[in-house]
């Protein structure tokens, strides 16, 4: 063997070690990079030189530069982001909806109700007041207008969701559009035979944060390009890619290919939960909402009617509330002009209270589904806050499975700056034995030529 | 297990971020003094206290109507004590008057008896908060008129027999007002059934004695006949005992429920009261069918009078005796004997609403002092536990932070 495979041999190890150190370099300046996934240098020896019965190594090389990431884990990931950002969008939608009630205070709609009623109540004691007819006017109006409160926070916030789910959807689009180039770059580089480590990490990134948005289905091929599928449609691969819209249809939300053939089974991720508090959850607490205003001002109105006002001549047959549309409980305009109107006469007399004390009675009657309005008013409430809290525990419960395999994941690709400084002192003494081996063979080749 | 730098500050931001919301939820009960500030808080929580919270409000308002509903009351009382004493003082003269030595110069007893109306008249129509105590529900007319020139206390209203009612708990109403017509008028009630299968055409009558106002006797004949199936007309005669007619009269259209049988309308009007005048006999009461039945079972007709004649006119009858020179009857001063018993019994009825009301208002201010309790235990915070939990949570945090310092910028780096 000759002297000269010592200095062949000590430069293809300073060279292999110059690399390791700078997948390292790499490493560390990407230690606080989510989306890396720390890479290896694979160190392989050269093919060996065989000399007769003997077999001399050539030196050592780096083979591949390799990605340290567990793609079980990944999978893992997407599907608890789904559960996760669609429990956390309901919540945080139902929480809007829960502070629209204002309870439990005075300025719910509970104790507007009841003091709605009992103003009547009070009324009864001096039918020919005005401050008490005044009084109950008033708090048929602060009634009235917590009602549209509510029912139009909710309608608005129903509007909300709409437009957030546009730009939901736009997000979808765009991430699709990134992971389209990248799968591309990927295989191009898989052509080549060309490491697409960073590539990967990027694309891989970008499919996390779409299964935060919505359910998707993910298939990564020989070549590293993943075909991925949104709500059972084809969304992108390495040739192709399909952009998505909502469609708005009559009262309910869809998400559909953009030329609306298709219609995407959307069942995680917080589309989903934008989805389905559009379409089924919030109108459900409209219609109840309604319901109950609904009775409120047909009970009111048909006891009302039979009494008479004790203006000259005496009235009857005269509503307390005019209408209610698109959440705006009307009061009858001439009672608003003239509190005289109400009508709480039974018999015609100035005194007569017995219509008010009828009124005020429907606070605790069974008006609606067997039950009085503040109990159907409480269940509403209630199922608004018993789902807060369901959704509420259901994401801290995938919460806490996904900080767990985001730890596993860090625990696996996360660089550790220990680590790679490790790796950096190793890489450093082999790079230090390289150039000694260097020095020696040099000096052996010296030795040599002064014997000549 | 490998332990990259990232895992630590993630683990530790978790931990940093729960603390921090366990926090903020102490300080926010805290300071609003309440462990539910928003129904998701505790949702079975805020279905109750929403409930009790309706309830209170509920008990507020019943407590301020038994208070308005006892003002008035009172008052009443007052007025009717006051009646009282004034009907002592006439019947103390009525007793001197017939004493021997009292033979001429009544009109000075008429003046007094006449001073006596004024006062009475007067006292039935006070007043409290603007209302009249005595007018029922025409509460906002002066019930009652003396009129001097044709010598006559007159009813503004017919409504005076109105009864006010208020409500005093859930589902509990209690009348509050004595009616002008319960204390002053002479009120027949009738009472018992007609039968329903008695048949078009059918008469069901029934003969009472009524009383003028100067005491004398009368005969009354109440005839009802069925016109169509549960409608009657009454026809009524006023005789006098000798069999002389002194009135005749027919009143049309008087319905019955025909589920119920109960009383419903007098010519399509509830008000199941007839007015019954007769100035010559100075015949002056009210038939109240109210309380008239319709069955399908045999004709039973009764009916009461609450007092022989009304007080005022009475005391006119009396007065003008006197100004006649006449000593009043015995009859005449035993209808103020008996109205002076009539105010008596209506005192003490009056007396007995009052107590109620106070007893209720006691109910509602222990049943409020009981759900406040209820909603206290519901909704308010244990301050020494909520500040214990505070200080453990800071505890926490301060820890958390302290290990994050020496933990976090550490690594290999800072010993090269």
């Amino acid at each position: 063997m000759a002297l000269n495979s010592v200095f062949s041999i000590a430069k293809s190890s300073l060279f292999a070690h110059q690399q390791a150190l700078a997948v390292t370099s790499a490493n560390l300046a990407n230690a606080n990079n989510p989306a890396y996934s720390r890479q290896k240098a694979m160190f392989g020896t050269l093919s060996p030189d065989y000399r007769g019965s003997f077999t001399f190594g050539t030196g050592v090389a780096v083979q591949d530069v390799i990605r340290i990431r567990n793609s079980v884990t990944d999978n893992q990931i997407r599907e608890n982001n789904q559960n996760y950002y669609d429990s956390e969008k309901r919540a945080t939608v139902l929480s809007q909806v829960e502070s629209l009630f204002s309870e439990p205070s005075e300025y719910g709609l509970s104790n507007l109700m009841t003091k709605f009623f009992n103003s009547w109540d009070e009324l009864a004691l001096d039918p020919s007041s005005l401050s008490l007819r005044t009084s109950v006017v008033q708090s048929g109006q602060m009634l009235s207008e917590k009602v549209e409160n509510i029912r139009t926070g909710i309608s608005n916030t129903k509007l909300d969701l709409r437009a957030e789910s546009q730009n939901v959807t736009q997000s979808v689009n765009t991430i699709i559009k990134q992971i389209y180039t990248i799968n591309k770059q990927i295989y191009d580089a898989s052509v080549v035979d060309s490491s697409a480590n960073d590539l990967i990490d990027t694309r891989d990134s970008l499919l996390e944060e779409l299964s935060t948005y919505v359910n998707i289905n993910v298939n990564i091929d020989e070549n590293n390009v993943a075909n991925v599928s949104v709500g059972g449609i084809f969304a992108v691969d390495g040739l192709h890619y399909n952009e998505f819209k909502v469609d708005y249809d009559g009262d309910q939300l869809n998400l559909t290919t953009e030329d609306g053939e298709a219609k995407g089974l959307i069942t995680g991720g917080s589309l989903n939960a934008l989805l389905d508090m559009h379409n089924k959850e919030l109108p459900e607490k409209l219609q109840k909402l309604d319901e109950l205003v609904t009775s409120l001002m047909n009970n009111v109105n048909e006891i009302h009617s039979n009494g008479f006002t004790v203006t000259d001549p005496a009235e009857t047959g005269i509503n307390f509330f005019s209408s209610y549309e698109d959440g705006k409980l009307e009061i009858n305009q001439d009672i608003l002009d003239d509190p005289f109107m109400l009508a709480i006469s039974e018999d015609g007399t100035a005194g007569d209270n017995a219509i008010a004390l009828k009124l005020a009675e429907l606070n605790d009657s069974k008006l609606l589904n067997n039950k009085s309005l503040n109990e159907n008013y409480s269940e509403l409430v209630s199922s608004v806050a018993n789902e807060i809290n369901l959704q509420t525990q259901n994401a801290e419960s995938y919460g806490m499975v996904l900080n767990q395999l985001e730890q596993t994941k860090m625990e696996y690709s996360g660089v550790s700056t220990d680590e790679e400084m490790i790796n950096v002192m190793k890489y450093q003494r082999s790079y230090d034995a390289a150039a000694k081996l260097i020095t020696v063979a040099d000096e052996l080749m010296q030795t040599l030529l002064t014997l000549v | 297990m490998r332990v990259p730098d990232s895992l630590l500050q993630t683990s530790f931001l978790n931990t940093y971020n729960k603390s921090k919301a366990t926090l903020a939820d102490i300080q926010t009960k805290l300071t609003t003094q309440s462990k539910v500030n928003k129904p998701s808080d505790n949702p079975l929580s805020n279905a109750r206290i929403m409930r009790m919270q309706d309830q209170l409000t509920g008990i507020d308002t019943y407590k301020n109507n038994v208070s308005y509903a006892s003002s008035i009351l009172n008052d009443s009382i007052l007025s009717m004590e006051s009646m009282q004493n004034e009907v002592q003082n006439i019947l103390v003269e009525l007793t001197q008057l017939n004493s021997a030595i009292v033979n001429d110069d009544l009109s000075s007893f008429a003046e007094s008896v006449d001073a006596s109306i004024e006062i009475l008249v007067d006292l039935a129509n006070s007043d409290f908060n603007g209302q009249y105590s005595f007018g029922g529900t025409e509460s906002q007319q002066k019930p009652f008129y003396y009129d001097k020139t044709n010598n006559v206390v007159v009813n503004n209203s017919e409504y005076i027999g109105g009864e006010k009612v208020v409500k005093i708990s859930s589902g509990i109403t209690q009348k509050f007002n004595i009616t002008g017509k319960e204390l002053f008028q002479s009120v027949y009630k009738q009472t018992g059934n007609l039968n329903s299968e008695a048949g078009v055409g059918v008469a069901q009558t029934e003969t009472t004695k009524i009383y003028g106002a100067d005491a004398k006797e009368y005969n009354l004949d109440l005839t009802y006949t069925m016109t169509e199936s549960n409608t009657y007309e009454l026809n009524y005669v006023i005789s006098d005992l000798d069999g002389n007619v002194i009135d005749d009269q027919t009143v049309e259209d008087i319905k019955f429920n025909a589920d119920t049988g109960s009383f419903e309308s007098i010519g399509g009007e509830k008000f199941g009261e007839i007015q019954i005048k007769n100035s010559a006999s100075k015949i002056d009461f009210v038939l109240d069918v109210n309380s008239l039945k319709e069955k399908d079972s045999s004709e039973s007709l009764n009916g009461s009078l609450s007092q022989k004649a009304d007080i005022f006119n009475s005391l006119i009858s009396i007065k003008e005796q006197l100004l006649n020179g006449e000593k009043p009857s015995s009859d005449l001063t035993a209808i103020v004997s008996d109205f002076n018993q009539h105010i008596l019994n209506k005192l003490s009825a009056a007396g007995g609403i009052s107590n109620k009301l106070q007893s209720q208002e006691e109910i509602l201010t222990n049943k409020e002092m009981e759900i406040s309790e209820l909603l206290s235990l519901e909704k308010d915070v244990d301050v020494a536990k909520a500040l214990l939990d505070l200080e453990s949570a800071q505890y926490t945090l301060d820890i958390s932070y302290q290990i994050s310092s020496m933990i976090l910028p550490k690594s290999l780096m800072d010993f090269f």
